[in-house]
């Protein structure tokens, strides 16, 4: 079975807890969902965040963590009765340890159709080396 | 042609909203279970609630853009199909994954009191809105002349 199944089941389970107690905002500690891709000189970080707005978005990075702080709007139903709520909303608050420290300066955040691609550099003096075996015959 | 009270139209309007959003909850389980399972087909998330006039739905399909949804009515089920634009990062290897990306797909049972002519559907920041208006009961007054 699949982590992701998992995480999904798991997730779905709370938001019947929360909606069974009444609370429909929960706060969601182990959201967003992200995927983590590494290359020679580049960290990607990818993170779902569907109904997110750009602006409620706040992303830290400090030597090789990155924090994504932010709001799920909740939907707004007016005088509307609620039939179903599986959404999860409110403020999360999530940190993530990288493998590698990376440049802050340079790492770039895209938010797009409610995913975020954080692109971040690994840092010079951290990138892994080749150590060169020598023989000593 | 039916002659109605006007009180007694707003509490059955009330009522049908009620059991329409009812039905469309009670969409079939079985109908969405498996696919999700096979990894490709995710089931998303949704937030279903009505009023007199419509039932509204949100749905979130994070990675999918305008163009990706498909909004079909086959009947009395909806189904909503979502493909996914996902690229992985260009030259990078995944070192760590919660979740898959994949398509979306959900199928929901409509009552006959969704006028289903009338559907508005927005997408945006990977969340689909969709207002099914509730077919309003046509109220025609007739004067009783005096003979």
């Amino acid at each position: 079975m699949y982590i992701a199944d998992m995480l999904n089941d798991f997730n779905r389970i709370q938001n019947q807890v929360a909606q069974f107690l009444g609370d429909r905002s929960w706060p969601v500690s182990e959201s967003p969902l992200i995927r983590l891709y590494s290359g020679k000189d580049t960290l990607a970080l990818r993170a779902l965040l569907p109904g997110i707005e750009k602006d409620s978005l706040e992303i830290s990075i400090t030597d090789d963590v990155v924090t994504i702080k932010g709001t799920v709007p909740k939907t707004e139903t007016g005088e509307a009765r609620v039939v179903r709520r599986e959404k999860v909303s409110g403020e999360f608050t999530r940190t993530i340890e990288l493998p590698f420290a990376v440049d802050p300066e340079n790492s770039e955040a895209v938010l797009k159709e409610g995913v975020l691609t954080l692109t971040m550099p690994i840092r010079e003096s951290v990138k892994p080396r080749q150590i060169p075996v020598k023989s000593n015959e | 042609m039916e002659v109605k009270q006007m009180a007694t139209i707003t509490k059955q309007e009330q009522h049908k909203a009620h059991e329409t959003a009812n039905q469309v909850t009670n969409q079939t389980r079985e109908q969405n279970k498996g696919t999700s399972k096979a990894g490709v087909v995710i089931t998303p998330e949704t937030d279903i609630y009505s009023d007199e006039k419509a039932v509204y739905m949100e749905v979130a399909m994070p990675g999918v853009s305008k163009e990706g949804v498909e909004i079909s009515i086959e009947k009395d089920t909806l189904t909503i199909k979502g493909e996914n634009s996902y690229t992985p990062p260009e030259d990078l290897e995944l070192k760590y994954a919660e979740y898959r990306p994949g398509n979306y797909r959900r199928s929901f049972q409509l009552n006959d009191t969704i006028d289903t002519d009338n559907i508005e559907a927005v997408m945006k920041n990977g969340i689909l809105r969709l207002k099914l208006a509730i077919r309003q009961p046509v109220v025609k007054k007739v004067t009783v002349k005096a003979e």
